[in-house]
């Protein structure tokens, strides 16, 4: 997909992107006893990631295997996600699959498969809850070029400053960055659980302007994104 | 995109800003009834008042939060113009309204007269007239100017901090071309300058007007006391800043026991007239889109039991729709989703599909709720139903795998 589309759709999003999560913040939405009384096992979803991210094959499997790697060092019980993935997979058949003619995502189709699927993994298996793995838009924080949110931070590339650079003019304001999501709902989808750790920054500076960087180029670097799961993962 | 530029020209306009608000404040005038005067605003100060206050109205408008429902702003409108009977005629001033979406029972007014009221307020309230005391207290704040009357009180420059809190930040914002919508927090900065800053005596007095206004407009005031305590509610869900609440005010026990005696006071006078309760039902219609949006947003905050209540009340309001019953029994499905209570949701299901047969959502979830519990024959009847009434619907192919499989 090409930038400006990509661009166009930042544009819509960003008001509506998730904060970046307090270093301060507790991830536990109930207490941590009380998650640990409520959830000894969970099943896992398939990594999400919006279409514009362009998440390839080989990032997909990177960020769900350091999951599972994870989810093993605690004492939950996990379904592993093929399951998931195939309970979907089997309901998106009954309805010609979740894409249109034209090869795009149909939202009604995905939002019926997704609720079936959920539907079904309750009726199917008895675990306590839900793992939703996703990479999310966020807005991270940033001054003097360097962006922190989410448990990192990353240098914020930049051009056309000119003579401005001379100046001493401070930039700061937040930028658009992806993050690692975990989400840990109940059976009756209430929140329990969340945490996200800073994949990277979306963005380049321009002199005064904020230019969103080719989505070709995004997630590349494979330690950022095992430190994104890691973090994500703190305090489970 | 969000990007924030300091400088020293916005730190500029925003000194002056501080200044010409600060030095402009009229010492020692008084802010009179507005029976008492014949333009508003009065002076430069107000009209200042007036633009802050306007800015976050706007603001508001500019987070997406409005509720642009004629017919209900009409009905607002109607019930100010039976508790005010032509009182500003004098002034060229329309009281008008704005509904906002957020489940907190509250609602403020500008200085200029546009009285806001909160979706969960209409919501929360009973009957028209209980709704009535809430506006008249408002009205009774804009009548006497209370805002105004802060700004040049004591407690002057406490106000004028709040204030240019808001003001400094839009004028940042105006600078930089930048909207920063997290620091603006319109709505609760305004309704914190004008809630938490109007003082215990100015609170009282419009609690007593307010009382006046149902009187001239033959609303029962004893309903005024149950929507006080009906204010109470906030206090059971989730409570973003206590300023935002009226029951934060320190005084909200004290101004119900206030009002009970009023009331007393005055039902124990021999030309006593008790007042009209309007009917709920009529209320409730009235209000019906409020209903639903409040509903939703608490199903959306898992706040299951308040959702309820408000789809029972819509369905009270409109019991021959199968939305209201429909979504009752959407409640009990999303808080408790593997039962074990699973009666209340199929009956809810089922008086949907007695109000309206061709609703095929509730044909779906009645189907699917039998086939949680391995009903087979129900379960098929339902979702052949379902697929006879919607048989293009985007989950078709799925309900008949299911019915393979039954």
């Amino acid at each position: 997909m090409g930038s400006f589309r990509l661009l166009a759709v930042l544009i819509v999003l960003l008001p509506v992107a998730g904060a970046p999560v307090a270093a301060d913040e507790s991830p536990y939405r109930v207490s941590k006893t009380a998650f640990r009384e409520r959830i000894g096992s969970l099943a896992l979803t398939p990594l999400y990631a919006p279409e514009m991210f362009a998440v390839s094959d080989g990032v997909r499997e990177l960020i769900e295997a350091e999951v599972s790697k994870r989810f093993e060092k605690t004492k939950i019980e996990v379904l592993p996600l093929e399951t998931y993935a195939r309970v979907r997979a089997t309901l998106a058949d009954q309805i010609g699959g979740i894409r249109d003619a034209g090869g795009t995502i149909d939202p009604a189709r995905r939002a019926a498969v997704w609720d079936h699927a959920k539907r079904e993994m309750r009726l199917r298996h008895p675990v306590d809850g839900f793992a939703e793995l996703s990479i999310t838009l966020v807005r991270a924080s940033f001054r003097d070029d360097r962006a922190e949110w989410d448990g990192v931070k990353q240098k914020v590339q930049h051009s056309g400053d000119g003579f401005a650079l001379f100046g001493g003019r401070d930039y700061q304001g937040s930028i658009a960055a992806a993050s690692f999501q975990l989400a840990i709902f109940d059976r009756s989808d209430e929140l329990l659980y969340l945490n996200r750790g800073g994949i990277e920054v979306l963005q380049d500076r321009e002199g005064s302007r904020l230019v969103l960087r080719d989505a070709d180029g995004f997630f590349q670097d494979e330690k950022r994104l095992r430190k994104a799961v890691q973090l994500a993962f703190k305090g489970l | 995109m969000h990007t924030r530029f300091t400088s020293a020209s916005a730190f500029l306009v925003v000194a002056v800003l501080v200044l010409s608000l600060g030095s402009g404040v009229a010492h020692g005038a008084r802010a009179r009834h507005v029976d008492e005067i014949e333009t508003l605003p009065e002076n430069e100060d107000e009209q200042r008042l007036w633009d802050i206050a306007s800015g976050h109205e706007n603001n508001i408008g500019n987070e997406g939060r409005l509720i642009r429902d004629r017919e209900m702003e009409a009905y607002l409108e109607g019930i100010a113009e039976r508790l005010l009977q032509g009182r500003l005629a004098h002034l060229d001033i329309e009281i008008d309204f704005i509904i906002v979406q957020n489940n907190l029972l509250s609602a403020w007014v500008y200085p200029y007269g546009t009285i806001a009221v909160n979706t969960g307020l209409l919501a929360g309230m009973e009957n028209e007239a209980q709704l009535a005391a809430i506006l008249a207290h408002e009205l009774s704040h804009f009548m006497q100017r209370h805002s105004y009357r802060e700004l040049i009180s004591e407690n002057r420059q406490s106000f004028i901090g709040k204030g240019l809190g808001l003001l400094t930040t839009a004028a940042v914002a105006a600078k930089t071309g930048v909207v920063d919508t997290g620091l603006m927090k319109a709505g609760g900065m305004w309704t914190d300058l004008v809630t938490s800053g109007y003082s215990r005596k100015n609170e009282h007095a419009a609690d007593a007007e307010g009382l006046e206004l149902m009187a001239v407009a033959n609303y029962d005031r004893a309903q005024a006391v149950k929507a006080f305590e009906l204010l109470k509610q906030n206090d059971a869900y989730g409570v973003v800043s206590p300023a935002l609440l009226w029951s934060s005010h320190p005084t909200l026990d004290d101004r119900i026991d206030n009002l009970e005696k009023a009331v007393a006071r005055e039902q124990r006078r021999k030309d006593h007239r008790p007042g009209e309760v309007p009917q709920s039902a009529a209320y409730y219609r009235a209000i019906a889109p409020a209903l639903l949006r409040t509903g939703a947003q608490d199903v959306n905050e898992r706040y299951f039991e308040r959702a309820r209540l408000a789809f029972q009340k819509y369905r009270d309001a409109r019991p021959d729709e199968a939305q209201g019953h429909f979504l009752i029994g959407e409640t009990y499905r999303l808080e408790a989703p593997d039962g074990p209570d699973f009666e209340s949701r199929m009956a809810a299901y089922q008086a949907a599909i007695a109000a309206e047969p061709e609703f095929a959502a509730a044909h779906k979830e009645l189907g699917l709720a039998h086939r949680q519990q391995g009903h087979t024959e129900p379960a098929r009847a339902a979702l052949e139903q379902y697929l006879a009434l919607e048989p293009d619907a985007v989950d078709a192919g799925i309900i008949r795998w299911y019915l393979d499989g039954l």
